[in-house]
């Protein structure tokens, strides 16, 4: 497969996945700020029990 | 007993019918050998033996042994599939393994493999099978166009696959990028963060883009090894799957928060390492960059006089014999001798020597030089695959796809490395299960995970042979052409060189120095009645006379007579009168007197000259002196040598006195003289003998067995003159200075090599207990396990710009 097919199923692809969100939950894809903050991404640290 | 077999033998070497005698005894003698035949006449052997006592391969060392050869077909495969030195492993020893097969070497850099065989016991088709059960598709190495087609398709191909990988990876870094604190404040869709949303978009590239790891590593694990593919496969699978478990958790608790999950991790992985190996791609060819520079150094076309026509045809159209017209700043296409005209012509790209090389007619021009200013007329010699250029080509290449003994180590350290990783792994999740977060099955998984991707091996298998490929290389553009990666890599431990004097110290070419005339005669009438002698005798010393009497405008005349008299000289009748040019010993037997001349002649034999004496009639006319003078820059590259810590030798069979007047003038350490050229060897052996690691340095022809017995044999000459074929290293730059070069680049590969395993090994090895402390982040790893094999490579690179002290 040439470079440029694959350039734009990649780019169908992520479009596709933003649209499926946006019709099954009927959210808007580019929305933000609604969630509450989770857990740090922590995984690179040693956790210290104090 | 068991079933017989019976097995052919190539064998070259042999000169009559005793040496198939003794090969056939030598044979009959092993046991298990039921019957051995030589036929001297088509030069094979056929034995009939037990394979359960003995081996094809005991035959061979026999033969050997003997002094013979054992000729084998040569193939070299492309190899498509592999993915890392592990894998390389795999199909050398199941290659090696094959009955038939004498050696088998993968070069995993140039993706091929070179196999001596014995046709009558394997065939292709034997090979191509085997190697595709391992999973590995082996096919006849194509044209060099055909191959590097295919090479870019895959690139393409890669790089296709490398940016849809990227296209769907970048949201999901975005997300991860904005989980810390500090970067809390960049806007990111919320949608990015839900789990199916994150499944669906690493989904493809975990499947698609990495099937190639998961298709590897089933390869791998289905013939019992393992390879990097398994680590990635293994590494990813586990953080992908995990993310699936939590997120199906976080549906099955009614989505609440936003679990943390490791989708990006493992996408990140997949596309750092594509991203890794396309960077490895190109800069791997940029390492073979050396033998398409000399191919593109090649004349495309040439100008034949044809019927009395100049016409110009294609260079594969040239044929020996045909006359060859060259213009200035034209290159000359093929190899061949200067029947008409002069001209200075470049040679640079053959023997590494920068300024131009004046040319006349009788010279010989080498294909692909650059005819700079005259016209030259050339009847070609040499064509096709025989010309220097091919030859210099032939040699490169088998140099770069040549292991160096370091990279036997590495392989094997490479083979075992990929199931210590895995248990080393499998151990860190389980203390950190047990031990450091009890029951936490996150912070388990992902020191194991980072564990697992950090130590890919890919970039141990690529230490080596890039540094090989380059180094040889570069050396090839200076001149220097290696045979083979253990050269490059033994070279450095030479600590003594042993210099044939003519030719390799000296021009080689006599010139007529010193003129003496005796009393009663002038220097015009002496010169002119021993070169009028010496123009019937075609022995060097002759030629040089009679060279510098036409020089000096010598008017010479016919001779009635001539006799050369062998360890004497010559004698001749001039002018009704006898004249004697020789030794003492000849003027001894002719009666005549030179008591009062042997000051002269010491003094000019200690300068190193060649000083005879001349007789006339039964009365001394004079002495005439020859000598062999210096190449300029033969002082100049024995100091280099000392400054290498080298012991400089000289190997001469000329006399004593004279021996150490070069050896003074150019500042040798020890002169063995008068050694005849049999016993050259001898003497290399007596040095070896005294600990010394000895290289022989000759002309290729001469000293063929000195050059044999040698640890590393250099043959010297310019352009076509040498003896390619004849030498461990081959000099083409007819100047000491190679030989330096040479060490010096010696040095500098296995400094290279050394680097690189160090960064590939080390980097491993201290990465994996920093990752399995939990301080590394996987995406972290992949990242770093992927321009650890750049890095390994561009440090190759560096060896394309060798510049060398004191030399080029």
């Amino acid at each position: 497969m040439s470079i440029k097919k694959w350039v734009v199923s990649g780019i169908l692809y992520v479009v596709v996945v933003f649209a499926g969100y946006s019709l099954i939950t009927g959210n808007n894809p580019f929305q933000s700020g609604e969630l509450e903050q989770h857990d740090q991404h922590s995984n690179s640290e040693i956790q210290m029990e104090g | 007993m068991g079933a017989q077999k019976e097995v052919s033998l190539q064998i070259q070497g042999m000169t009559c019918a005793a040496c198939a005698n003794r090969i056939e005894k030598g044979l009959s003698k092993i046991e298990g050998v039921e019957n051995a035949n030589v036929n001297f006449t088509i030069e094979k052997t056929k034995v009939v033996y037990d394979p359960e006592k003995t081996s094809v391969q005991d035959f061979e060392d026999k033969i050997e042994k003997l002094g013979y050869h054992v000729a084998h077909d040569k193939q070299i495969f492309d190899i498509s599939g592999m993915t890392c030195a592990a894998c390389a492993n795999k199909i050398e020893k199941r290659l090696n393994k094959m009955e038939g097969v004498s050696s088998a070497s993968v070069n995993f850099a140039l993706e091929n493999v070179a196999v001596d065989y014995d046709q009558g016991q394997v065939t292709v088709n034997d090979m191509i099978e085997a190697v595709k059960k391992l999973g590995y598709s082996l096919k006849i190495q194509a044209s060099k166009e055909e191959t590097a087609n295919n090479k870019e398709e895959e690139i393409q191909h890669q790089t296709g696959k490398f940016i849809f990988s990227a296209i769907l990876t970048l949201p999901l870094l975005w997300t991860m990028v904005t989980h810390f604190e500090f970067t809390s404040f960049i806007y990111s869709p919320d949608m990015l963060m839900n789990p199916w949303v994150q499944l669906a978009l690493a989904a493809p590239v975990q499947f698609i883009v990495g099937a190639q790891f998961y298709k590897s590593a089933y390869k791998a694990l289905k013939n019992g090894s393992a390879n990097m593919d398994v680590l990635v496969a293994l590494g990813t699978s586990v953080a992908f799957f995990y993310s699936v478990f939590l997120g199906y958790e976080w549906q099955v608790q009614g989505q609440a928060g936003m679990p943390e999950l490791y989708f990006e991790a493992a996408a990140v992985i997949i596309t750092l390492i594509l991203l890794g190996k396309l960077f490895e791609v190109r800069a791997k060819g940029r390492t073979g960059q050396a033998i398409q520079k000399l191919l593109g150094m090649q004349a495309k076309t040439a100008r034949v006089i044809r019927n009395g026509e100049e016409q110009e045809i294609a260079i594969e159209e040239v044929i020996v014999g045909d006359t060859v017209m060259v213009r200035p700043g034209e290159k000359i296409p093929v190899d061949g001798q200067i029947i008409k005209g002069e001209s200075a012509v470049d040679e640079s790209m053959i023997t590494g020597e920068s300024i131009p090389v004046d040319k006349k007619t009788g010279d010989v021009a080498i294909g692909s030089t650059i005819n700079k200013n005259g016209l030259l007329t050339i009847e070609a010699t040499k064509v096709g695959k025989d010309t220097a250029l091919s030859q210099i080509v032939k040699v490169v290449e088998e140099a770069q796809g040549s292991k160096a003994d370091i990279q036997r180590v590495a392989d094997r350290v490479s083979g075992i490395f990929v199931p210590i990783v895995v248990g080393i792994a499998i151990v860190t999740s389980l203390v950190w299960y047990f031990f450091v977060a009890p029951g936490d099955l996150r912070s388990a998984l992902v020191p194991a995970i980072t564990v697992l991707v950090i130590a890919c091996p890919c970039a141990l298998g690529l230490a080596t042979p890039t540094s090989v490929m380059a180094g040889s290389g570069r050396a090839a553009e200076l001149g220097v052409l290696f045979k083979g990666g253990e050269y490059l890599e033994n070279t450095r431990n030479l600590n003594t060189i042993v210099l044939d004097k003519t030719g390799t110290v000296t021009k080689g070419e006599p010139e007529l120095t010193d003129v003496l005339p005796e009393q009663g005669f002038s220097e015009e009438e002496v010169l002119a009645l021993v070169a009028s002698a010496e123009n019937n005798s075609e022995h060097p010393l002759a030629e040089a006379i009679v060279r510098g009497a036409k020089a000096k405008g010598v008017q010479m005349t016919e001779t009635d007579s001539f006799e050369a008299i062998p360890g004497y000289g010559i004698q001749a009748s001039v002018d009704g009168k006898m004249i004697f040019v020789g030794t003492r010993k000849l003027m001894k037997r002719e009666n005549i007197d030179v008591s009062f001349v042997e000051d002269n002649m010491a003094k000019l034999e200690s300068d190193g000259k060649t000083a005879m004496l001349i007789g006339l009639e039964n009365q001394l006319a004079g002495v005439i002196a020859v000598a062999d003078t210096v190449k300029e820059t033969s002082k100049a590259a024995i100091q280099r040598m000392h400054e290498q810590g080298l012991e400089v030798i000289m190997l001469t069979g000329d006399n004593q006195r004279t021996a150490n007047a070069i050896g003074k003038q150019v500042g040798i350490d020890r002169v063995i003289a008068e050694v005849v050229p049999e016993q050259k060897a001898d003497e290399i052996k007596n040095l070896q003998l005294e600990g010394k690691k000895v290289a022989m340095v000759g002309d290729g022809v001469n000293d063929a067995p000195a050059l044999a017995v040698a640890d590393i044999g250099m043959a010297i000459g310019t352009g076509t003159d040498v003896a390619i074929e004849a030498a461990d290293i081959t000099l083409m730059r007819g100047d000491l200075n190679s030989v330096a070069d040479s060490v010096q680049i010696s040095e500098k590969t296995m400094r290279n090599i050394k680097q690189n395993l160090f960064f590939a090994f080390f980097y491993n090895t201290a990465s994996i207990p920093i990752a399995a402390v939990g301080l590394l982040a996987p995406w972290i790893a992949g990242a770093a396990m992927a321009f650890s094999s750049v890095s390994v490579v561009l440090n190759a690179l560096r060896l394309q710009r060798l510049k060398l002290k004191g030399g080029q």
